[in-house]
């Protein structure tokens, strides 16, 4: 095919591109037999450096047949890339970038509960009264109370738990914030802490992790992470969020259990308990428990609900934790699931991006100002600039 | 399925072995390529894949009657079909906006009545293959090329190197391919593996880095940085943007090299270029090139009068802003290059009219065009990246922060910013240069350089990979 340079635009009067289409010269080809044998060999090298990632990224996956299979190629590989030193490139690698290398298999056998040094929550009856679950008191450093409740028996959605009255802060002694979560964090984060920021009271940071959640602290350790931004930063305040990836299996006792099966449910609110105690162990420091809003996929929307429900009850057997519904938020006119919700001014406005789960910039707005404001009922913020 | 992932690759070898076994067969090679591109489509929704199939039969039915038709019942088929593959585009991509600007407008009129909003998911590539489709029953049509036999053009439109994110491949270019017998002892392995390593790189390791590092954190929150912060931002964006796109060009046109075909190139160091109109010539190629040809030149194009020429001019780029997205955003994005082309034309004119010899010394007058261009192009990305017109304005509005420096200009931020803008004006030979060394290898270490080559992007690449920024349109 030849060749076509010529500017078209002198004749036309548009930029367009004149993209150039070469013939392919032959004696720069070679018989597709050798590509396949270096492409092959290419693949195979790549495969046995990266052995451990793959197996890696393997065991990650949620449990089920595809993770199972996928495992059980890759650890052969693995075993005979270790064996040979050829996983060492790679481990040397990214020790020199500064990554945390992890065993390519963990699944989680350990609990995150003991890596963090806190006990594990025990199990006593929540006291409920007229949909709300009044809180058990705890004390420093010491375990509070889980509830047993399955998810499907969780009925106390929106419940609020009176949080102890913290000082009020002051531009001089700003209340400090940290935002964390899931990838739901990455997109209103940013725009929370700006909000949070320009109260001039708060002094907010964020950070998030992608396809992260509380079933595979084998992807993510965020009970591990906690305790760390606990030590360091030392917040007056902390918002979680959490679920969006949390659907899946996880491990308990060695035993794969089914997502929403009692025993699921116990161990996931156990974790969700866990993690609670870990940011309110600092007997001035409070929670924002975020649910999760309304989803597209109603399937995925049905067991969001279903976690919406033991982040409430979990929250609502603990002092200083507060479960914030964000389902209303972002209802549309219907009442479902909308990317186009009515806002004040009676125009539609798009709230959600079109996956159909992340919020949009406007809905960060209005989730972090919800947020905000119920901040504002739990620490006395009237000194800051919108006051 | 994506390009950088290992089930892509295993995808793909076992493509690459039936494509030369059955390709001295057409009639078995055709459907099994057919085979491949809807598994590889159909890994993101199997439900799109009938969309796509109708898409297909719809297209080739139309080609076919306007072929079969007199010259007024051809030009009248074309219509159709024209109007049909926008309705699809309308549909899927289009009605929400429109509802919701025209609802919202009718609603501060006080008149209640919103129109539904129908929230589909956008399929993937869907702006990219009805653009394919339309220029076939064009160019039949206007008698540019012959009819296709239907598994043909099945093949040609759904080939899954270019589905989802082009280069959008014109009929003319692939019908001769399709009909060829590639010589199974001539594939182009350097140059192909040459362009998907290069793709690769570009795409896991630039782009991620720049998104994650600095991009994605300023245009969430401008406020919260320095001025020269954000627009070390908005330089980051155009090259992540850049090496997003090109990189996902780049691995298309040397997977389709490997199965024995070749594909227009799509861009050509955009930011090096001089002028506006010189930046389209080298951005997304085959997209301007659809644009002049199928809208631009129907239109009128420069052939009726100064004022209509503008007001194409105008009109084309506001329209490409819309190809990408149905938000004001990419409308004021083509609007600003659509301004500036014009401005640019008005002054050519204006120098060829009066014959005016340039202001500056030619060194310093190209470098002042670059500047002026590139930052054109920059201030345009800003309103392509932000998600709504506020947030634009913010980020524009953060350019003058004098305080807040939230630390993100790292050195290692700025040196792939900037390193990566120099290496445009690189000659352009180096390519060849390095692909000739390439070839030059035996086939284990040409193997061992893949290999390790793909090692260090995954080494270098955070974990996971996201989906390229132009799947979305």
């Amino acid at each position: 095919m030849p060749a076509s340079n010529a500017p078209a635009d002198h004749r036309t009067g548009f930029p367009g591109g004149e993209p150039r289409l070469d013939a392919t010269d032959r004696r720069r080809g070679v018989a597709a037999g050798r590509v396949l044998a270096a492409g092959a060999f290419g693949l195979v090298l790549a495969i046995a450096l990266n052995a451990q990632q793959l197996l890696r990224e393997a065991s990650q996956k949620p449990f089920g047949w595809e993770r199972d299979s996928s495992v059980a190629v890759w650890e052969p590989v693995e075993s005979a890339s270790s064996a040979v030193g050829l996983h060492l490139p790679r481990l040397w690698a990214d020790e020199a970038l500064g990554r945390t290398v992890t065993d390519p298999a963990g699944t989680q056998a350990a609990s995150d509960r003991a890596t963090s040094g806190i006990p594990a929550s025990a199990d006593p009856d929540p006291e409920a009264t007229g949909g709300i679950v009044l809180a058990e008191t705890g004390t420093d450093n010491e375990a509070s109370t889980s509830p047993t409740t399955s998810p499907s028996a969780a009925t106390v959605p929106g419940s609020v738990s009176e949080p102890a009255p913290a000082a009020a802060p002051t531009p001089d002694n700003p209340l400090r914030l940290a935002v964390i979560g899931d990838s739901m964090v990455r997109f209103f984060g940013d725009t929370m802490v700006s909000l949070a920021n320009q109260t001039g009271v708060i002094d907010a940071a964020t950070e998030h992790q992608l396809s992260s959640g509380l079933t595979r602290p084998d992807f993510y350790d965020w009970p591990a992470r906690i305790v760390e931004v606990m030590a360091t930063d030392d917040p007056d305040a902390v918002v979680l969020m959490y679920g969006g990836n949390d659907a899946q299996a996880l491990v308990v006792d060695g035993q794969i259990a089914r997502p929403f099966s009692d025993t699921w449910a116990g161990e996931y609110s156990a974790r969700v308990g866990h993690m609670m105690d870990l940011v309110t162990t600092d007997p001035d420091r409070i929670l924002i428990w975020v649910g999760q809003p309304i989803m597209r996929d109603p399937d995925f929307d049905h067991k969001m609900v279903e976690l919406n429900k033991i982040y409430a009850a979990e929250a609502a057997t603990r002092e200083r934790v507060r479960y914030v519904d964000t389902r209303d938020l972002f209802r549309g006119p219907d009442g479902g699931f909308s990317r186009y919700v009515i806002d004040e001014a009676g125009q539609r406005t798009d709230v959600r991006l079109t996956d159909g789960v992340h919020l949009s910039t406007i809905g960060g707005k209005w989730l972090s100002q919800l947020l905000l404001d119920e901040l504002g009922e739990m620490v006395d913020l009237s000194s800051g600039a919108g006051s | 399925m994506l390009f950088p992932t290992f089930v892509f690759g295993a995808f793909f070898s076992v493509v690459f072995v039936v494509n030369w076994l059955t390709r001295p067969h057409p009639a078995l090679w055709k459907p099994l390529m057919l085979a491949a591109s809807i598994v590889f489509y159909g890994w993101w929704s199997w439900r799109f894949v009938f969309l796509l199939l109708a898409t297909i039969v719809m297209n080739w039915v139309v080609g076919h009657y306007a072929v079969m038709s007199s010259d007024r019942r051809r030009r009248w088929w074309i219509r159709a079909g024209v109007a049909a593959n926008l309705g699809i585009l309308g549909v899927f991509k289009y009605w929400d906006f429109f509802a919701v600007e025209m609802s919202n407008l009718l609603e501060s009129f006080g008149i209640s009545g919103a129109l539904p909003v129908l929230e589909y998911t956008l399929p993937v590539g869907i702006s990219f293959y009805t653009f394919q489709a339309m220029s076939y029953i064009i160019d039949i049509g206007r008698g540019h090329i012959r009819e296709m036999a239907p598994l043909d053009f099945a093949v040609y439109l759904s080939f899954f190197p270019q589905l989802v994110a082009g280069p959008i491949v014109r009929a003319a270019e692939m019908a001769p391919q399709l009909a060829a017998r590639p010589d199974p002892r001539f594939v182009p392995a350097a140059e192909a593996f040459g362009l998907i390593l290069n793709g690769l790189f570009k795409k896991v390791v630039i782009s991620s880095f720049l998104a994650s590092e600095i991009v994605d954190g300023v245009f969430a929150d401008p406020s919260a940085h320095s001025g020269l912060e954000v627009a070390l931002a908005v330089y980051a964006y155009a090259v992540q943007i850049y090496a997003d796109f090109s990189g996902y060009t780049d691995i298309a046109i040397g997977v389709a090299l490997l199965l024995g075909f070749r594909f227009p190139q799509n861009f050509d160091n955009p930011y090096r270029a001089l002028t506006l109109q010189d930046f389209w010539r080298r951005w997304h190629m085959t997209l301007s090139r659809w644009l002049r040809d199928y809208l631009y030149v129907p239109l009128g194009g420069n052939r009726r009068g100064r004022a209509n020429t503008y007001r194409n001019l105008m009109l084309v780029m506001l329209l490409g802003g819309l190809w990408h997205g149905s938000t004001w955003n990419f409308v004021i994005w083509g609007g600003i290059h659509g301004v500036v082309l014009a401005v640019e034309r008005l002054l050519r004119e204006h120098r060829e009219r009066t014959g005016m010899s340039p202001l500056l010394p030619s060194g310093i007058g190209e470098t002042v065009r670059w500047l002026v261009t590139f930052h054109v192009v920059c201030l345009a990305w800003v309103f392509f990246r932000s998600e709504s017109l506020s947030a634009a304005m913010e980020m524009l509005g953060a350019l003058a922060n004098f305080e807040n420096y939230a630390g993100t200009a790292t050195p290692l931020v700025i040196a792939v910013t900037f390193g990566a803008l120099a290496f445009q004006f690189m000659p352009s030979d180096w390519f060849e240069q390095l692909r000739d060394g390439f070839g030059s290898l035996g086939w284990v270490s040409q193997g061992a350089v893949v290999g390790l080559s793909l090692v260090a992007i995954d080494v270098l690449g955070p974990t996971g990979v996201a989906p390229f920024i132009y799947f979305q349109f």
